[in-house]
């Protein structure tokens, strides 16, 4: 877990590079300001969450009560875990990986306590991704990259989210979904097999339904 | 309010443990802050009703409407004073959950996103005790949810749903019926099944299971247990000293509170199971295998046979499905199983539509009045697990005989019988008998042996009149050729042609029986011939 110690000033650089990219991919996104990513980090609630459940992150994962940057990250995760329920309405699971960017909803109610979210995924208010109870396999589900979710999506169980797949909105997945994949409905289906969702990933427009090949 | 708040804490911190000292789990659980302020306001709208108490309101409605105001704000929680909820109501995470215009039953469990109200014609949904409601759930109109029911996430009501059944989906459709929600609610047993829930006048039944070896098998028996439709029990789970002890005690963990756990030294199934009849509550024991199980409806047929009788029975039993999962077993099953293996070949018969098992009364049938006799002829044969003893009759019988190891069941059923008891049973298959090899009853020849042991004690034990003696003298004597015949066999393949004869002949005095006397003649003359013959023909009905 633990490796190479960082100083403060190393951290702080890590932190606003990472920092910076997701503003940018938010700003492709919302179309903010005129390239005015201060304007865009202040904006975006799912930002914030973002960012909190980064240092949250840190903490798991370098965990050195020696290091003056663990105790700096440490503090801010307290901070931060009341910060996102009471102000971007969520909540994540510390040890959800999130590698690269990926933008979070800014309505919030995200539930999430997947294994590892991919980049260039876009996730939708309103989803719940969580262990799968009533069928008592207790499991939870790992997020490929460039996925795109919508809202009001439940995701539960040991499952793997293919990349770019794309889940529909109101959703209740509880199996496997190939990569490129569209999946749609209460139970879900699969309703249409290598779908190209760049274009969805380009705007925060939700589509309620794509064109289905006969499968 | 303040019961039922209470009631709301504790079942909080059995479902998010980790969070020691109520103030901790006060803050960490949103759903508790707000179901405070829903408690409160409840209470003040009663409190209404007594002039002494305005005082108090005034004070306390600010109060109400400020934390009220709190949960809506900061976690979107709104459970409004119109809806009534019962004690023991869990919110689980926060978000978007909307209640108001129900009536919600006790010890439920909803989900974030989730929203329970009346329609726009004001008649709100009704929802029993026990309800787990899934996050992203729609239950708008007045609907109907019995009690015990599971809601899956995201689901949208449509229609009512029925008690103990697990619907799912978008609108919702009924999945399972009888779906066992204990565990994702995670009650404790004194919550779950308040006994005499149903009916007062239908009596506790003790389920008793010694468990022996059993860590594989043993959750899936205690899950029919606990599946059953007859509510009125208690579980009593004796471990028999297993060397597997520790690998058994992880599998019934998740059982662990709702059944009475005894461990002793090994001392066989008759101790173990008597143990079990000291420590039982109930006013009848039902007797169950750890590698057994049951049929939903076990108990409850059983007790509805028994009390239809009048007096009511000592002893009831029904038919079960004995199966085995190796296939090499499924075919030696009907040899097998059972005090008695028909000389005649009569139960080789496989009965393939009853999925790979077969009917215990195809191997052992019963025929008219369950009495003393019939017992002992065979006419009536009562398996271990479907069988229900009244506790009176077991213990003024005397309980299981410690000394047998095979065969015990059986020798205490005599015992019964010859009380001049109540007995009957039940033609429908209520459980199925796995069947395991290596397990107590599976060898033969012991169980023979067993059998003997037990009609040689009773013979001599008890007062037996004229007819029950000579059906008692019969049974032992066959019970004794068929011994001498298995001796026999197993002398003949081991090469010990001497000893073979002689048991043979000793089997032959009684068993009248063309082959018997033909491998006697084979072996005078052409002992190896014989041996091999006898070999061949054996392994082809294995």
């Amino acid at each position: 877990m633990n490796s190479a110690p960082v100083t403060v000033a190393q951290a702080l650089e890590r932190f606003v590079r990472q920092f910076a990219a997701d503003a940018r991919f938010y700003q492709g996104l919302t179309r903010a300001g005129p390239g005015s990513l201060v304007w865009t980090a202040l904006r975006n609630r799912g930002l914030w969450l973002l960012t909190s459940h980064r240092i949250a992150h840190f903490c798991l994962r370098r965990r050195n009560v020696r290091s003056p940057v663990w105790w700096i990250a440490r503090l801010c995760k307290s901070f931060g875990a009341g910060f996102n329920v009471l102000c971007c309405r969520s909540q994540f699971a510390e040890d959800c990986e999130i590698d690269g960017v990926a933008y979070l909803s800014n309505h919030g109610y995200l539930l999430c306590s997947a294994l590892s979210i991919g980049s260039g995924s876009l996730i939708h208010d309103r989803c719940t991704f969580g262990h799968s109870v009533a069928a008592g396999r207790a499991g939870r589900p790992a997020i490929g990259k460039d996925v795109w979710i919508g809202p009001d999506c439940v995701i539960a169980g040991p499952l793997t989210l293919g990349d770019a797949a794309t889940v529909l909105p109101g959703t209740v997945l509880t199996f496997s979904v190939p990569p490129r994949a569209v999946v749609k409905g209460n139970p879900a289906r699969i309703v249409r097999m290598d779908f190209d969702n760049s274009q969805l990933r380009r705007s925060l427009n939700i589509v309620l339904d794509v064109a289905t090949d006969n499968l | 309010m303040t019961t039922a708040f209470i009631a709301d804490v504790r079942r909080c911190a059995d479902i998010d443990q980790g969070h020691n000292g109520v103030l901790r789990l006060f803050a960490h659980s949103y759903g508790l802050q707000a179901l405070l302020a829903y408690r409160l306001g409840r209470y003040l709208l009663r409190a209404g009703r007594s002039y002494y108490l305005w005082p108090l309101l005034l004070v306390c409605w600010p109060i109400y409407y400020v934390l009220s105001r709190c949960a809506r704000v900061a976690y979107d929680i709104r459970l409004e004073l119109s809806a009534d909820i019962g004690p023991g109501f869990y919110v689980g995470h926060f978000g978007a959950i909307r209640v108001r215009r129900c009536r919600i039953g006790a010890n439920c469990s909803i989900g974030q996103l989730t929203t329970i109200s009346a329609a726009a014609d004001g008649r709100g949904p009704v929802i029993g005790d026990r309800v787990w409601i899934g996050a992203h759930t729609q239950i708008v109109g007045p609907h109907r949810i019995g009690s015990d029911a599971t809601v899956g996430a995201g689901s949208v009501i449509q229609g009512d749903i029925p008690e103990r059944s697990l619907c799912l989906g978008n609108p919702a459709h009924l999945v399972r019926h009888n779906y066992n929600n204990r565990r994702i609610l995670r009650l404790r047993e004194a919550v779950a099944y308040p006994h005499h829930a149903h009916r007062d006048d239908l009596p506790l039944v003790s389920v008793i299971i010694p468990a022996y070896k059993a860590a594989a098998y043993i959750h899936e028996t205690l899950e029919s247990v606990f599946c059953q439709t007859y509510r009125n029990f208690e579980v009593i789970l004796i471990n028999d000293g297993s060397p597997d002890t520790e690998e058994f005690e992880r599998a019934i963990a998740p059982h662990r509170d709702r059944i009475v756990y005894i461990s002793q030294e090994n001392r066989g199934p008759s101790a173990a199971r008597n143990a079990g009849i000291r420590r039982a509550r109930g006013e009848y024991l039902a007797f169950l295998d750890s590698d057994d199980v049951w049929y939903p409806t076990c108990l409850a047929a059983q007790i509805e046979l028994a009390l239809s009788r009048q007096p009511p029975c000592d002893l009831v039993y029904s038919d079960v499905l004995v199966y085995s999962d190796s296939r090499q077993h499924r075919r030696s099953i009907s040899t097998t199983r059972g005090p008695r293996p028909s000389p005649e070949g009569g139960g080789r018969r496989m009965a393939k539509s009853h999925g790979g098992g077969i009917r215990y009364s195809e191997i052992c049938p019963s025929i008219g009045p369950v009495t003393f006799e019939s017992l002992l002829r065979e006419d009536c044969q009562a398996p271990t697990s479907c069988t229900m003893v009244r506790r009176q009759a077991a213990i003024s019988a005397g309980l299981f005989d410690e000394n047998l190891r095979r065969a015990e069941d059986y020798d205490l059923w005599l015992r019964i019988a010859h009380r001049a008891s109540n007995m009957a049973y039940a033609r429908e298959v209520l459980g199925k008998n796995r069947v395991v090899p290596g397990s107590l009853s599976h060898d033969n020849m012991k169980m023979l042996e067993g059998l003997v042991d037990v009609l040689r004690k009773l013979s001599m034990s008890l007062n037996l009149s004229a007819s029950e003696r000579s059906a008692l003298e019969n049974k032992l004597a066959a019970a004794k050729a068929q011994v001498d015949l298995e001796r026999g066999k197993a002398s003949l393949l081991d090469g010990k042609y001497d000893q073979a004869l002689a048991s043979l002949r000793a089997a032959g005095s009684l068993l009248a029986n063309t082959k018997l006397r033909l491998a006697q003649l084979g072996l005078k003359f052409a002992p190896r011939l014989t041996r091999a013959i006898v070999g061949a023909w054996l392994t082809g009905k294995r």
